[in-house]
């Protein structure tokens, strides 16, 4: 006899993101935010900080609703006076040896730093009022720390790119919202075969069209010897463009592998409908609107590039999973971390 | 006046239609058939941000939101506001503009230059000395090499002009090898590098022109300036723009461009110290061409970069320049 009492599990649906900010909107924002930081030398800064962000985490929506960041800028000032202090503090090393202490202890205290900024920026920000979390993972934090420089030296460098994955999964892995907790499967090995294979490919590919370029150029007698010297431009200038082109695969790659990993309680995932070429060509757009406007066409490009990510992007859900979020207990944390790791452009969010 | 939205009660993420309106400094929140009463005070109403829903903030993290934003700057006046009303003041956002306009050409032009120059003469001689030390390692300088008997007469006979021309300035000239390139240049600490084939293919005037123009360098404390210039310009980036994949490109630009202004520094230093000892500046200018026609010919020719990306000024361009001071 066939049971069939098993309750058959709701299909998870894709809800789509979508980015409802515009460019001139975040413009006047922005140049606000710019005029009052120069104003105020800087002190602003935190303010601008905390807007900024609530500009991209409000117009975020993902089935009908948006998110929100709710950071106290003073003490994200805090954090910044404490981080300019000691990076001050580093002059002293001239007067006496003693003070390499504070490079060091900084160096040392990093992951410990990566956690408490993870925290801040968890705790602060928030979906249909239920705030995403982030535990205090210190050991796990070292051990991944450990990890990225193991796989770092004892390759000799080949594996660096893996030590990316081991700090995605230790951020995926110890965050949640509300009470629902993520995960990011795979491992290490699979993350760099995945990028490397391309990698290497396209690096092949690039070798071949610039030796293709160059010989062509010589034997179709379009570049005589005394032109010569054009060669090392056209070189110059296809290794910028092709290490553009490494920018977007690296972009759009990780994007494919993460949300092909990444799962999470109530059914969540991720889908990513980013291709290659279309990616490139809109990088590219926008790289040379900034480069026509002499880089005032940032808040602009800012935005299509977050629009562009968010059309391309579904979150996999249960219907009931966006009504069955429960609120967890918070944490208060400083934001010096979390400045730090901004400083060092690590990047701790989705 | 009601002011209709969603209620998320802070316990989970069930969106609750709800009104909430305001009778003096009480705040009454209907929501699920009930209506509760707060204070004013205990109620945060968040400034409005684009077009986004704005949200009011309940104790107990209750979070009522709402696109009423007319009806609840209404209801809770104005003061919340305040940037949003900036951000909205043509005449203010014009103004931020042209101050942010004025601020980057004054960055450009005066605070990078001028605060790298302050900076690099603050910085004590045992730091760059340090500096000095690293690049010499990152660079594989290693040890001076032996030279042949007149070029080693050529290096002294620089070495004791640019000491009469510079009094109390210690002139330190180490010959180096570099891939068998005709180069000359200047480290931090103000001691200078020369290979064996520079001295080789210069005459002794015109490579005590161009040790003049690294003098140039060591002088202003170039090496230093550009430095601090890329440490000040990324702490710029920082606060304005949060830094970014892009900006690493226009840094690199600016700092190209310093270079260039660098080079003309040190290439007019050496114009008027040669001038000073009876020398013509052009001196500098065949030096120089001469050094990038082996060093293209060896490479294939360095000579394609368009000016705005390559770290020195265009030669014939330097010529120019050094023939009018003649």
């Amino acid at each position: 006899m066939l049971e069939t009492n098993t309750p058959s599990p709701v299909a998870a649906q894709s809800y789509p993101f979508e980015f409802r900010g515009n460019g001139k909107e975040y413009f006047k924002i922005w140049i606000v935010n710019v005029g009052l930081t120069i104003l105020t030398l800087g002190i602003y800064s935190a303010w601008a900080k905390v807007r900024t962000r609530r500009y991209f985490y409000n117009h975020m929506f993902v089935n009908g609703q948006s998110f929100d960041y709710h950071a106290d800028p003073i003490k994200i000032l805090k954090g910044r006076i404490m981080l300019f202090l000691i990076g001050l503090s580093v002059a002293l090393v001239n007067l006496s040896p003693i003070f390499l202490i504070i490079p060091v202890l900084f160096f040392l205290a990093g992951p410990y730093l990566i956690v408490r900024g993870a925290i801040f920026n968890f705790t602060n920000t928030s979906f249909r009022g239920v705030r995403f979390g982030f535990q205090r993972a210190y050991q796990e934090s070292y051990i991944t720390w450990l990890k990225a420089i193991a796989v770092t030296i004892f390759t000799l460098g080949i594996g660096a790119l893996t030590s990316q994955f081991y700090w995605r999964k230790f951020i995926f892995d110890h965050m949640a919202l509300g009470k629902a907790r993520f995960k990011l499967g795979g491992t290490g090995f699979e993350f760099w075969a995945y990028m490397m294979k391309v990698f290497f490919l396209y690096g092949l590919g690039f070798l071949a069209i610039y030796l293709g370029v160059t010989f062509g150029l010589f034997f179709s007698g379009l570049i005589s010897k005394e032109d010569a010297g054009l060669v090392p431009f056209l070189l110059v200038a296809m290794i910028y463009v092709f290490y553009g082109f490494l920018f977007v695969v690296y972009q759009v790659r990780t994007a494919h592998f993460y949300s092909k990993h990444t799962s999470g309680d109530g059914g969540l995932g991720f889908q990513t409908r980013l291709t290659l070429w279309d990616s490139f060509l809109m990088y590219a757009e926008q790289l040379f609107l900034l480069i026509i406007t002499l880089g005032f066409a940032w808040p602009w490009v800012t935005v299509a590039i977050a629009k562009y990510k968010a059309e391309h992007t579904d979150a996999m859900a249960t219907p009931e999973f966006f009504n069955s979020l429960e609120q967890a207990q918070l944490e208060s944390v400083s934001a010096f971390g979390e400045e730090v790791a901004s400083f060092w452009d690590f990047d701790i969010g989705f | 006046m009601r002011i209709n939205g969603l209620l998320f009660d802070g316990q989970n993420s069930r969106a609750r239609p709800a009104a909430l309106y305001r009778l003096g400094e009480q705040v009454i929140l209907e929501y699920d058939g009930q209506s509760r009463t707060f204070e004013r005070k205990d109620v945060n109403v968040l400034s409005r941000l684009g077009s986004a829903p704005r949200a009011i903030e309940f104790p107990g993290m209750m979070r009522f939101e709402s696109s009423s934003h007319d009806e609840i700057d209404q209801v809770f006046g104005g003061l919340s506001s305040f940037i949003h009303k900036l951000e909205n003041n043509t005449q203010l956002v014009v103004i931020s503009v042209v101050t942010f306009v004025a601020f980057c050409v004054a960055s450009y032009l005066w605070i990078i230059p001028a605060t790298s120059r302050f900076v690099v003469h603050k910085i004590p001689q045992s730091y760059i000395d340090k500096i000095a030390q690293k690049m010499e390692g990152e660079w594989g300088l290693g040890e001076s090499v032996t030279l042949a008997a007149e070029n080693q007469d050529k290096l002294e006979t620089i070495t004791s002009r640019l000491t009469h021309s510079f009094p109390g300035q210690q002139v330190r000239i180490r010959p180096v090898e570099m891939d068998g390139m005709a180069n000359a240049f200047a480290l931090p600490d103000g001691s200078m590098m020369v290979t064996q084939p520079l001295l080789e293919l210069l005459s002794t005037d015109q490579a005590l022109a161009v040790m003049m123009h690294e003098m140039g360098h060591v002088t202003y404390r170039h090496g230093l300036q550009a430095m601090a210039g890329q440490m000040i310009i990324s702490v710029l980036l920082f606060f304005t723009v949060g830094g970014g994949d892009f900006t690493a490109i226009g840094q690199n630009l600016v700092g190209l461009s310093y270079s260039r202004r660098h080079e003309r520094e040190a290439d007019l230093f050496a114009a008027k110290h040669l001038k000073e000892i009876g020398l013509k500046p052009s001196l500098l200018a065949d030096g120089l061409k001469r050094i990038e026609k082996s060093v293209s010919r060896r490479r294939e020719g360095a000579g394609g970069l368009p000016t705005f990306m390559s770290s020195h000024p265009l030669t014939e361009e330097r010529a120019k320049y050094l023939k009018e001071l003649d």
